[in-house]
Parts: C-alpha cells; sequence; structure tokens
C-alpha cells in the first residue's frame, strides 16, 4: 500500500502557511506521496493528489455556515474514510482552520501521527483551533515565542 | 507620494469607502486592491485581484492593508512602510492580534477607526519603523524525523 502523508489546510493564511512547509519538506521528501485535503478552490499544486470539498464556513454569516454543518460533515468524513482505506496514512499536517480538529482526531483513532502549527497571526492570543490541537496533537508548533506561555509544552520553529 | 490600498481575498468596504473619500482631496497616488467588494472607488484607480501583488508593494510608499498576516509579513520583508487596518467587517475577530503586536513594537502602525485615516497617513511619512527580523521556519527536518520515528 502507497505511503503517504495528509496535509489539511484551509483557505487565505492557512495556505500559505502549508505551502510554504511543503516547499521546506519537499527537499527532504524520500518515497512518500504528500496528499492534501482542502477547500476547492485552496488547492496547491506541488501536491502529489488532492482531495477537496466545498467551502465549509461563510464568512459573512454564522447562521449559514451551522444550517450547512451535518451534510458538510459528513461529506469530510467520507472522505477521511476514503483515504483510511486506500492509502497507509502515516501522519496527519495542519496549520488550521477548525475542520482541522476532525481530520486529526479521525486518524488518531487509528493510532497515526498528527501534527498541529499554529497559525503565525498569533501572539497574544489563541485560536480556537489551536487551543483544541494542543491537547489532540501529537506535535504542537507555534511560529511566535510570546505563544509558549499559552502553550508551555508545544516547540518553537519560527515563522513559515 | 504613492499608496496601495490592499484588502486581501475578503472584502473590506468600509476601508475602501473611507479611503476614496478622504484621500481624494490630497497630494496622493493611489491604487486600491478590493477584492469581491461591493462599494467600487469613484476617485481612484481599483481592481479585484493580481497575482503579481508584490510588484504594487515595490512601487508604493506606503501600503494600506486588512490585517492578513501573509500581506504583512511580506510588506515587513520588503521594507515598507505599513498602516495595519484589522477587518472588524469580518466575523471573526482575529486580526487584532497581528495588528496590535506590531504596531506596540513599532513595526507598523495599526488603526481601528478609520476616520482617523488622513492624520495617520500623513504622520507616517517621516515615521522611522523598527527593522522587523524574521526567523525563517527551521523545523521541517525535525517533522520528517518524527514521522519515521
Amino acid at each position: 500500500m502507497n505511503v503517504v502523508i495528509l496535509f489539511i489546510y484551509g483557505e487565505g493564511g492557512h495556505k500559505a502557511q502549508m505551502k510554504s512547509l511543503l516547499k521546506k519538506m519537499e527537499l527532504k521528501k524520500n518515497k512518500l506521496k504528500f496528499i492534501g485535503v482542502c477547500e476547492n478552490s485552496s488547492v496547491i499544486n506541488s501536491l502529489d493528489e488532492n482531495y477537496t470539498f466545498p467551502p465549509l464556513r461563510d464568512k459573512y454569516s454564522n447562521f449559514k455556515t451551522f444550517i450547512k454543518l451535518p451534510v458538510s460533515f459528513l461529506s469530510y468524513i467520507k472522505i477521511l474514510y476514503f483515504l483510511h482505506k486506500k492509502y497507509e496514512v502515516k501522519a496527519v499536517i495542519s496549520t488550521g482552520p477548525g475542520i482541522a480538529i476532525i481530520a486529526s482526531m479521525f486518524f488518531k483513532l487509528f493510532r497515526k501521527k498528527t501534527i498541529f502549527l499554529e497559525t503565525y497571526s498569533r501572539f497574544e492570543t489563541q485560536s480556537l483551533t489551536g487551543r483544541v490541537m494542543y491537547k489532540v496533537a501529537d506535535r504542537f508548533y507555534i511560529q511566535n515565542k510570546s505563544l509558549q506561555k499559552y502553550y508551555p509544552n508545544a516547540i518553537y520553529g519560527g515563522l513559515l | 507620494m504613492k499608496i496601495f490600498v490592499t484588502v486581501g481575498t475578503t472584502k473590506f468596504d468600509s476601508l475602501i469607502k473611507i479611503v476614496d473619500e478622504k484621500l481624494f482631496y490630497l497630494d496622493y497616488e493611489v491604487i486600491m486592491q478590493i477584492s469581491d467588494g461591493d462599494y467600487k472607488p469613484k476617485n481612484f484607480e481599483y481592481f479585484d485581484f493580481t497575482n503579481d501583488i508584490q510588484s504594487y508593494f515595490l512601487q508604493s510608499d506606503i501600503i494600506i492593508t486588512h490585517a492578513g498576516a501573509g500581506s504583512i509579513y511580506e510588506l515587513l520583508e520588503l521594507g515598507k512602510k505599513i498602516i495595519i487596518v484589522p477587518n472588524l467587517d469580518r466575523i471573526d475577530k482575529h486580526q487584532s492580534d497581528i495588528a496590535n503586536f506590531m504596531d506596540s513594537n513599532n513595526y507598523a502602525k495599526s488603526i481601528y477607526n478609520l476616520d482617523n485615516i488622513v492624520e495617520i497617513v500623513k504622520s507616517i511619512e517621516n515615521h522611522n519603523f523598527k527593522k522587523f527580523k524574521k526567523k525563517k521556519f527551521f523545523k521541517a527536518q525535525e517533522i520528517i524525523d518524527f514521522i519515521f520515528e
């Protein structure tokens, strides 16, 4: 079975950070396949394969997001389950947003490694996803040193 | 004096409108990137998106930007004078964290009340900012090692 790493990310800043991380990891990649799971507008072309879904969050309305949630959630789980069946997933890496929690917890059930990078836009506040992922992820990285006081066990890694 | 305004991927009509109305009477050359904004500037050149935003950054003296971290870090690396305006039109208010940090450390100027925009633009012309040193991500190998551990 093909050995793969999953990259879970969102639009805008989440994508920009993942792109930067991929560039740095790409150089050191050996026989692995890199697979992206993201919204259909955010595909990164350097990935070997991409699995996409329609945008989950309505940036202008929490209500619309909430209404669509059950359907979005199910189609997302379907993608994760498909990937789990098709590949030997070695690890799940994410730069957020919240959907990363679902993917990380899903693969944690199968004892896969989970890695999360708190967003580079945080200095003195924690993202909601960060708070949860700090408890879920096996490795948790921060990009700004000022966050260490909120995440004592996080690893400082510099800016993506 | 050339000013470039950028809102990133999320529309920010209140910023575009106030720049369009208030900077018009002053002696500035302004170009604006407005995303899918509903307000279309009447007094200045504008466009929705570009694949080469850096060339606009490079040819401008002052950049007024939403508080998107990607834009801010890129502008800091280019050594530009930056006015950060957190997009409070959005539901999530996460943009104020980076705006506060950059302002309190004198890497950029942040504004929360758009009515002050003219004064801020004027004051920034002769303001000296501290140079931001980007510590690049250095843990890629460690992540790979951890995966194969």
